[in-house]
C-alpha cells in the first residue's frame, strides 16, 4: 500500500460534524485502497491513513474520525491535538448539521491549533433534490469565517479527492512558506533535512535566551 | 459425515461437475440457486495411498434474498457451513428483525419437508430446528423477552417437533417465555432503563479529592477491574455492530445500546474521576498535585497488570485530555519515573497503525491467564494466584465495527442481503466473546470504603474542568520558572533544543504544549548531570532524609529541574506559599469496619487539630478532642505518642503514615504487646503494603 515507503510530512487532519452526515464514508472513501487491502484478516490496518503526492512530496495523511467513538468523554482532546487540518462536514439535505457548524469550529479552535486549515464540506451533493443548504450561503459562510469550501457526495465521490487534497495542500502550503512553523513532533514529521527543523529550532533558541 | 454429503448432494440438484471429477487443490466456486448465492469449497483430502480420495465440501451463503437467508439456517448444518448459525444470530438485526425471522421460520414450520420435498429428511430438518431454536434461546433470550406479544411463540411452540427430550424441553421452554409476556404485557414497563443509576447526585461539598492517596493503587485499580469486568460481562456484542450502534442517537432506539452505553458510561465516571481528583482542589501546589497524577499513573500501571484496559486508557486519556495535559507547572514536579512508565502506558493507545499496539496486545494476553509483563518482575504486590480476564477498551471494537459497517455494502446489486459483510462483522464479535469468556470465572471483593469515594466524584462537565484547570495555572500564564534554570542549560547543551519546546512562549502554532511527551521525556533523559546535585541539598528538608510520605519537594531525584527555585522551597513556611502537607492514616478502635481514615495535615497542623479531624472523620465528636491521644504506629510495634502542643507533620517519624486514636487512660506502656499484636495480625498486609505503596508514591 505505500505507506512504508518514506515520506517527507505526516499531517494529522481530523473529520469533525454532527453524527450521520458521511464522516466516515468519506474517509471510507479516501482512503479505499489501504481499507480493502488489508481487511480480510485483520480490520485493515492503517485504513485511515493515505499517502499522496503533492509537488515531488510524499504526504502521509492520517485522518483521525471519532467513527463509534462520540460518546467517550475525555478521548476528544486528544482527537484535536496535533491536528493540522480539519474537515468540518455537514449534510446539505438537512439544515440542523449546518447550523451546528459555527459550534464545531469553537470546540475546534478551543481545542486545535488556531492555525489549522479548515474545510467546510457539504456533503450529500447527490440529494440536490432535497438539498436545504444552498451552495452560496455555505460559501458565504465559509468566507467569513477563513475556512475552505467545497460540495462532496460520498456516494458517488464527487471530490472526495478533491476535498482532501486541497486541504493536503493548504497544510503543506503554510508549513513551507513558514507562515507558520513547526513545534509538535508528532503533527508534522519532516524526513530528510528539509532545513525547516533547524530553522525554526533556531529562531526559537533566540527567544529563549532573552 | 457421508449422510451429510449425500443430503447436500442432494440439496444442490442443479449440481455443477465440480462433485464428480475429483480434484488436486481445493477450489472455490460461487453458485446461484434462486435467491441465494453460495461459495462453495471444495477440498481433496488424502488420507492413504490406495483408499479412495475423499472430497470435502463446504457450502457457505454469501448472499441471499431475506427469506432465503432465513431458512438457510435449518440446511446450513447439512450443508456444512457450520458457523451460519451463530454469524446469523449475532448480525440478523442489521438487516431483518426478531419477528420477521420468527414469521418465516413458522411458515416454514408449517409446511415441513417429507412430503413434497426431497431436500431434507424429516428427523434432520427435526434436529436442525431444535438446534437452532435451542441456540436461539440460550444465548439471546432477550430476543424473545422483547417480543411484546406473545402470539408468535404460541404459534411457534405446538410446532416444534415433538421427536426427542430436547425438543420437549424445547417446547416447555417456549411456552413459558410467551406466558411471561403476558404477564409482562399487563405490567408497565419497568424494563426499559437498565444502565441509569438509581442513586441521587454526589454532593460536591463532600467531596474529598486527596482521599484517593489514601487508597493503594493496587486496590484501587483492583475496585475499577471488578467494575468494569461486571459491565463487559453483561455486554452484548451485537449492540457494538455498527448498523446498531450507529443508530443510538434515532429516535425510539434509545434503549437500543444499553449495555455499550453502560460501558462508557463507566470510562467516562472513571475519566471524570481522575479529572475531578485533580482539578478539584485548586488551592493544592504544584508538587502536591503532582502527588495525584502519581497516583494515577501508578493505578493505571495497576490496571494494565491487571490487564484491565479499560480503566488504563480512562486514566491515562484523562490525564491526556486538556485540562490536565496543560497543568506544565504540576507535570514538571512529577516524579519522573512515573513519567516515563506514564508515557509507556499512553504508548498501548497510540494510534499508531491504526492502533496496532493495543491489537497485538490484546491478541497476545487476550486469554491467557495473566498479563504479559515480562521485565516487571517487581510487580510481587499484584496477586497471581487468580487467573485474569482481560477487560478491552471497546472503543476500538466500535471504531472497526462502524468503519466496517461504513465500507461494506449491505446488499449486492441485485438486492441480496450481502451476508459476506455479516461474518466479516461476526469475526469482530467474536473477539469480544472470546474476551467475555476469558472474564466469565473472575471474583472479586468490593471495597466499600473505595466505592463510596468513587461514587462520591462530582461530575465535572468539560467547561467546568477546564475553567478549574485554568485557575490552577492561567492561561498562557508565562512559567517563571521553565524559563530560568539557565544553570541546567548551560551545562547540558542538547537540552537547549529540548528546552525550546517548552519555553514554547505559546506563540508557536502547531506547538501543542506538551511538556509530558516533549519535554519532560527528552529533559529526563538529560538531566542526570552530576554537576547540579549541589543544588539539591538546599531542597531537602534537614529532618527527613528518607521523606516517605511528604508532600514537600525533598526526593533528591526530582530536585534537578527544580533546580532554578531552589531556596524557595524551603519547608518552613516561607510567606507566600502554602504549607507543606502530607496524608497520615489514623485508626481507632471502633470496630466498625473502618480500617483507617486518610487526613491532609499540614505544616500549620498542631496535635489537637489533627485529633479533632479524626475523630470528625471516624464519626465521633471532634469536640473530644481533649480526651484522645495521637499515637503514630512504627515498626516492629512501637509506638510514638505526638505531643499535644506538639505539630503532627514535624514530629511524626517520617517512616510510617499510620497513627491511631486513643482514648487517654486506656493507653499501655510504649511497644508493649497488644498494640503489637493487632498491628501485626490484622493490618500488617495494610500497613506494609501501605507503607511501600507511600514510599514509592511520595
Amino acid at each position: 500500500m505505500g505507506s512504508d515507503d518514506s515520506y517527507n510530512f505526516v499531517f494529522k487532519v481530523v473529520l469533525i460534524g454532527e453524527s450521520g452526515v458521511g464522516k466516515s464514508n468519506l474517509l471510507s472513501r479516501f482512503t479505499k485502497n489501504e481499507f480493502m487491502h488489508d481487511s480480510r484478516t485483520t480490520i485493515g490496518v492503517e485504513f485511515s491513513t493515505r499517502t499522496v503526492q503533492l509537488d515531488h512530496l510524499t504526504i502521509k495523511a492520517q485522518i483521525w474520525d471519532t467513527a463509534g467513538l462520540e460518546r467517550y468523554r475525555a478521548i476528544t482532546s486528544a482527537y484535536y491535538r496535533g491536528a493540522v487540518g480539519a474537515l468540518l462536514v455537514y449534510d446539505i439535505s438537512k439544515h440542523l448539521t449546518y447550523e451546528s457548524a459555527e459550534r464545531w469550529l469553537k470546540e475546534l479552535y478551543d481545542h486545535a491549533d488556531p492555525h489549522i486549515v479548515v474545510m467546510l464540506v457539504g456533503n450529500k451533493k447527490d440529494l440536490e433534490t432535497l438539498r436545504t443548504v444552498p451552495t452560496e450561503e455555505a460559501k458565504d459562510f465559509a468566507d467569513k469565517k477563513g475556512l475552505m469550501f467545497i460540495e462532496t457526495s460520498a456516494l458517488n465521490s464527487t471530490n472526495v479527492e478533491a476535498a482532501f487534497n486541497e486541504v493536503l495542500t493548504a497544510i503543506h502550503k503554510k508549513v513551507a512558506s513558514k507562515e507558520v512553523t513547526r513545534g509538535s513532533i508528532s503533527a508534522v514529521t519532516l524526513s530528510g533535512s528539509l532545513g525547516l527543523t533547524r530553522e525554526s529550532q533556531e529562531e526559537r533558541k533566540g527567544c529563549c535566551k532573552s | 459425515m457421508s449422510e451429510n454429503l449425500e443430503n447436500s448432494q442432494a440439496e444442490s440438484s442443479p449440481m455443477k461437475t465440480t462433485w464428480y471429477c475429483p480434484l488436486d487443490l481445493s477450489t472455490v466456486v460461487e453458485e446461484e440457486e434462486e435467491g441465494i448465492i453460495y461459495t462453495v469449497v471444495v477440498k481433496q483430502q488424502h488420507v492413504g495411498p490406495n483408499s479412495p480420495v475423499p472430497i470435502s465440501r463446504s457450502q457457505c451463503v454469501k448472499s441471499a434474498t431475506e427469506e432465503k437467508l432465513v431458512l438457510h439456517l435449518l440446511h446450513s448444518f447439512s450443508l456444512g457451513d457450520s458457523s451460519f448459525i451463530s454469524i446469523f444470530l449475532s448480525t440478523y438485526r442489521s438487516f431483518t428483525s426478531t419477528e420477521k425471522v420468527l414469521d418465516i421460520l413458522i411458515d416454514r414450520l408449517e409446511h415441513p419437508p417429507g412430503e413434497r420435498e426431497r431436500s431434507m429428511t424429516r428427523p434432520s430438518f427435526n434436529k436442525a430446528v431444535c438446534t437452532v431454536f435451542s441456540t436461539w434461546l440460550s444465548e439471546y433470550p432477550e430476543d424473545f423477552k422483547n417480543l411484546g406479544d406473545p402470539s408468535r411463540l404460541l404459534r411457534l411452540a405446538p410446532l416444534v417437533p415433538q421427536d426427542s427430550s430436547s425438543a420437549a424441553d424445547l417446547r416447555a421452554r417456549l411456552l413459558r417465555m410467551a406466558e411471561e409476556l403476558s404477564e409482562k404485557a399487563l405490567l408497565p414497563d419497568n424494563h426499559r432503563d437498565q444502565t441509569s443509576s438509581s442513586s441521587s447526585p454526589p454532593d460536591p461539598l463532600k467531596f474529598e479529592a486527596t482521599s484517593v492517596l489514601g487508597f493503594p493503587a493496587g486496590l484501587i485499580a483492583e475496585q475499577l477491574t471488578k467494575i468494569e469486568t461486571e459491565l463487559f460481562v453483561r455486554l452484548v456484542p451485537y449492540h457494538c455492530l455498527g448498523s446498531v450502534w450507529s443508530q443510538r442517537d434515532k429516535k425510539g432506539r434509545e434503549g437500543v445500546c444499553w449495555s455499550v452505553r453502560a460501558t462508557i458510561q463507566q470510562f467516562n465516571k472513571l475519566a471524570n474521576a481522575v479529572l475531578a481528583s485533580c482539578l478539584w482542589p485548586t488551592k493544592l501546589r504544584s508538587q502536591q498535585r503532582a502527588r495525584l497524577l502519581e497516583k494515577w499513573i501508578s493505578v493505571a500501571e495497576e490496571c494494565r497488570a491487571r490487564k484491565n484496559f479499560s480503566s488504563l486508557y480512562a486514566i491515562v486519556s484523562a490525564l491526556q485530555s486538556n485540562p490536565i495535559h496543560r497543568l506544565r507547572r504540576t507535570w514538571q514536579e512529577t516524579d519522573r519515573e512515573a513519567l516515563r512508565r506514564y508515557e509507556e502506558l499512553a504508548e498501548i493507545f497510540s494510534d499508531k497503525d491504526n492502533y496496532s499496539q493495543s491489537r497485538e496486545l490484546l491478541k497476545e494476553e487476550g486469554t491467557s491467564k495473566f498479563a504479559n509483563l515480562d521485565n516487571r518482575l517487581n510487580n510481587k504486590h499484584f496477586n497471581r494466584s487468580s487467573a485474569q480476564g482481560t477487560v478491552p477498551y471497546l472503543g476500538i471494537f466500535l471504531t472497526d465495527l462502524t468503519m466496517l459497517d461504513t465500507a461494506v455494502k449491505n446488499r449486492l446489486d441485485n438486492g441480496y442481503i450481502n451476508f459476506d459483510k455479516r461474518r466479516r462483522e461476526f469475526e469482530v464479535l467474536a473477539q469480544i466473546r472470546l474476551l467475555q469468556s476469558s472474564c466469565k470465572n473472575c471474583v472479586f471483593i468490593a471495597d466499600e470504603s473505595f466505592l463510596q469515594w468513587y461514587h462520591s466524584v462530582p461530575t465535572l462537565t468539560e467547561e467546568q474542568s477546564y475553567r478549574l484547570s485554568n485557575e490552577i495555572e492561567a492561561p498562557s500564564e508565562p512559567s517563571p520558572r521553565a524559563h530560568m534554570p539557565t544553570v541546567i542549560i548551560t551545562q547540558c547543551p542538547d537540552l537547549s533544543t529540548s528546552r525550546t519546546s517548552l519555553a514554547g512562549d505559546g506563540e508557536s502554532p502547531f506547538d501543542f504544549h506538551s511538556p509530558v511527551n516533549n519535554f519532560l521525556s527528552k529533559l529526563t533523559k538529560h538531566m542526570r548531570s552530576p554537576s547540579v546535585s549541589c543544588l539539591d541539598v538546599a531542597t531537602s528538608p534537614p529532618t527527613n532524609e528518607s521523606t516517605p510520605v511528604t508532600l514537600t519537594p525533598s526526593s533528591p531525584t526530582k530536585s534537578h529541574r527544580r533546580s532554578a527555585s531552589c531556596g524557595n522551597n524551603l519547608p518552613s513556611n516561607v510567606p507566600g506559599s502554602g504549607p507543606d502537607m502530607r496524608i497520615i492514616r489514623i485508626r481507632m478502635d471502633l470496630q466498625d469496619g473502618n480500617l483507617y481514615r486518610s487526613i491532609l495535615i499540614s505544616s500549620n497542623d498542631k496535635t489537637p487539630a489533627v485529633i479533632s479531624s479524626g475523630l470528625e472523620k471516624h464519626n465521633q465528636d471532634p469536640k473530644q478532642a481533649s480526651k484522645y491521644e495521637l499515637l503514630q504506629l512504627l515498626p516492629e510495634g512501637k509506638e510514638l505518642v505526638i505531643p499535644v502542643t506538639g505539630n503532627v507533620f514535624y514530629a511524626m517519624t517520617p517512616s510510617s503514615v499510620d497513627f491511631l486514636l486513643r482514648r487517654k487512660g486506656r493507653n499501655t506502656p510504649v511497644g508493649s504487646q497488644p498494640v503489637k499484636t493487632e498491628t501485626s495480625a490484622t493490618f500488617p498486609r495494610i500497613q506494609t503494603k501501605g507503607r511501600r505503596l507511600v514510599r514509592t508514591l511520595f
